[in-house]
């Protein structure tokens, strides 16, 4: 380990940047408040990325870690005590001159604090706290932060981190105990889930006494109150018995604070965490079945995946020659969004004898594929949620048809218009009880053909010429 | 035949609403009336069998035509309409007129309605200003110079208005000026005061190009950052490119050496 006392602040931020990269988590959205009178900062609910890096992940959040010095010896991270890499350290004032400064010229949201573990895992909270606090207290910062809880830190600090925060996450880092046993013995699943419950309860409780603080629900919370209502409850994960049940009714996890320190309440925009994509062998039915059992159980705001990409060159770990699994990373993410947004549960996605998603179709149009009997379906009379899993047809689509055939008819024309992506969802629709063209089939091969070939038939033979096939623009998805 | 009929607006929101007043009570038969806007350095090409009005700008009759879209159908219903209004598109008073026609017969509904084109073309143009404005918040970038906060931009519609209140908010201790040379109009924001839109002329926007500076040690400090926190494994040119198109990037700090 090579501590360098004293870096300039160019080096601390290059050297700490890059340390802090591998967290995938950007996003600044889930929470909406204003500016206070005379503090700098405000946060906005559907979150703004505010650059793009070479590699196409957002910025939103200036992303770096307090210190890259640690004791623990994860052998998939870059910053593991038998490294021989410059070790740097911020102040809490350095962090704090850097976020106002960066905020003012609209370079970022807010901050996004994470650690290698100095000392103690307490040590470390207790140096992330005191940022926290020096930015929210003594700057007036009002804009958006995003802490890690560090595993194995007491409640007290973690608690205290909740109140500074608007988001908390805690890394499961892998899907299973026996991988997280193999690959970083200093942590275990206790000092991760176990925090992890006390930041739900925690949010749980702010919300119920304090009221929600510009705060919102979770995707999956919405969908399965929706399906809940209609008397299709998702079936709940079975899987994983390590994760325990939540206790519904608890001793109160919040202690009795300061209304300075609760007037943003506790972890508004609620909780996220990550876990690494293809260092210790799991299927992708084995990752879904823990974000399902997560967003079930523990209320999760999101579960990001990152692709792993081997730092350290360790034997033990893969090293793909063809680079970091990024479509397998893609298609757990396009699964993801239809746990939380579709009403999918992840046992109709994949099961034991087909544990891995198709390389070549996304989860979707598999899954449509795989249940030919319930299409076509018609536009001008299914319900919402038959709607949303024709492929092509995503949220705010499926809003629009149920709003515009309230008044008139829908043709495949104005479809197009609404926003579906009828290069997918003709072989599943019919308008006003006819196929888009004589010459589709409902019929697996066909289909599948049609779907992965890019020169289709659809392409070269339109019936109506004016229509083209156009993907909607990211911020489509941003409510108005 | 009855021959057309064509209001001349000048390009500003109190000048088209005019337009759309004067069209409105004129009971003239909504297939006969044609709304144009005067654009600047731009000649219009005369048709024949038209009778052309021009309208100047009434800010009595504008405010009773906003009064009327936000009581008879409602505020959001404004909302899209001033999009519309804001906009680059060259009929944009005349769809913003013939969607009218639509919404004050369907009520606040109108805008569900996408078979119909106007309602269409409203809903498309709305939608791509308050586009281009969500991405002004994210990529507009201040430097600092003696205490202000400068910004340029070059946006396609007139977007300055949508974004000024989001600044003002958030950056409320702050003096900021956000100029937009496409429209020679700016955002000013004294600090701690109301923050408002002013017309900038061509000298004082040379002036203000001058004071911008992205050049200091806290710019390069950020330049430090966006290198550091992409992944060289993951690099991918073209999903940046679609996320953040070239046209922003000529103001923005991390990508100008």
């Amino acid at each position: 380990m090579i501590i360098i006392e004293n870096a300039s602040i160019d080096d601390k931020l290059r050297i700490l940047a890059d340390s802090a990269k591998y967290d995938v988590a950007c996003t600044s959205s889930g929470v909406e408040r204003k500016a206070e009178k005379g503090g700098i900062g405000a946060s906005s609910a559907c979150g703004i990325c505010h650059s793009f890096a070479a590699d196409g992940r957002c910025i939103s959040l200036l992303k770096i870690l307090y210190t890259n010095e640690c004791i623990y010896n994860c052998r998939y991270c870059i910053n593991r005590i038998t490294n021989d890499i410059p070790r740097v350290s911020f102040t809490p004032r350095e962090i704090c001159t850097l976020t106002m400064e960066f905020y003012k010229r609209n370079y970022i949201e807010g901050l996004f604090l994470s650690s290698g573990i100095l000392n103690s895992p307490d040590h470390t909270m207790e140096l992330m706290v005191q940022t926290l606090k020096m930015l929210r207290e003594d700057y007036h910062f009002g804009g958006y932060i995003h802490c890690k809880a560090i595993p194995g830190a007491s409640s007290e600090l973690v608690e205290l981190a909740g109140w500074y925060a608007d988001r908390m996450s805690i890394n499961l880092e892998l899907p299973t105990a026996d991988g997280l046993k193999r690959l970083a013995p200093n942590k275990s699943r206790s000092t991760i889930l176990n925090p992890m419950r006390q930041i739900q309860l925690g949010i749980d409780q702010s919300r119920r006494f304090l009221g929600m603080k510009g705060g919102n629900y979770s995707a999956y919370n919405y969908t399965k109150n929706r399906l809940a209502k209609k008397n299709t409850a998702i079936s709940s994960s079975k899987t994983l018995p390590d994760l325990p049940d939540a206790p519904r009714t608890c001793p109160s996890v919040l202690h009795r604070q300061s209304d300075s320190l609760t007037k943003r309440g506790f972890a508004p925009a609620g909780q996220s965490t990550q876990m690494i994509i293809g260092a210790s062998g799991e299927t992708d039915f084995e990752i879904m079945s823990v974000s399902e059992a997560l967003y079930q159980r523990f209320d999760l705001k999101r579960v990001f995946y990152s692709a792993f990409i081997n730092v350290n060159n360790d034997d033990e770990l893969p090293a793909p020659a063809d680079g970091p699994p990024l479509a397998r990373e893609h298609r757990l993410y396009q699964a993801d969004w239809l746990l939380r947004y579709y009403g999918f549960s992840a046992s109709e996605l994949l099961n034991e004898k087909r544990p891995n998603f198709n390389p070549f179709l996304d989860p979707k149009c598999d899954w449509a594929l795989g249940h030919l009997k319930d299409f076509p379906v018609e536009i001008n009379r299914a319900d919402y949620d038959t709607l949303l899993r024709v492929p092509g047809i995503g949220v705010k689509s499926a809003g629009r048809i149920i709003k515009a055939r309230r008044m008139g008819s829908i043709s495949f024309n104005d479809l197009k218009n609404m926003g579906v992506v009828l290069k997918r969802a003709v072989y599943f629709i019919t308008c006003g009880g006819k196929m888009f063209s004589k010459a589709l089939l409902i019929d697996e091969d066909f289909i599948t053909k049609q779907l992965i070939n890019k020169n289709t038939l659809l392409r070269n033979n339109t019936p109506e010429s004016s229509i083209t096939y156009k993907q909607m623009h990211l911020f489509d998805f941003i409510p108005q | 035949m009855k021959p057309i009929r064509v209001y001349r607006c000048p390009d500003t929101i109190d000048g088209m609403l005019t337009g759309i007043y004067e069209a409105g009570i004129s009971r003239y038969g909504h297939d006969h009336i044609r709304l144009e806007v005067i654009l600047p350095d731009c000649v219009s090409e005369m048709q024949l069998f038209s009778e052309y009005i021009e309208i100047t700008e009434d800010a009595k009759k504008a405010a009773a035509a906003a009064d009327s879209i936000i009581n008879k159908i409602s505020p959001a219903i404004y909302s899209n309409i001033i999009h519309v209004l804001l906009s680059a598109v060259p009929d944009k008073a005349d769809i913003a007129y013939h969607f009218l026609v639509y919404a004050f017969h369907m009520g606040p509904a109108v805008m569900s309605a996408l078979q119909i084109p106007w309602v269409k073309q409203v809903f498309e143009i709305s939608r791509a200003v308050v586009n281009e404005s969500h991405s002004f918040r994210e990529f507009l970038r201040f430097s600092q110079t003696d205490g202000i906060y400068i910004s340029v931009i070059e946006p396609k519609n007139h977007i300055t208005p949508l974004i000024t209140p989001h600044f003002s908010d958030r950056l409320n201790t702050e003096s900021f000026i956000i100029y937009d040379k496409m429209h020679m109009e700016a955002g000013v924001h004294p600090a701690s005061g109301e923050w408002y839109i002013r017309h900038i002329l061509p000298s004082e926007g040379l002036k203000l190009e001058k004071m911008y500076n992205d050049d200091d040690g806290l710019a390069l400090l950020w330049k430090t950052f966006f290198d550091a926190i992409a992944i060289k494994e993951r690099a991918n040119p073209s999903l940046q490119r679609n996320l953040c198109p070239l046209h922003f990037r000529k103001h923005m700090t991390e990508f100008t050496d």
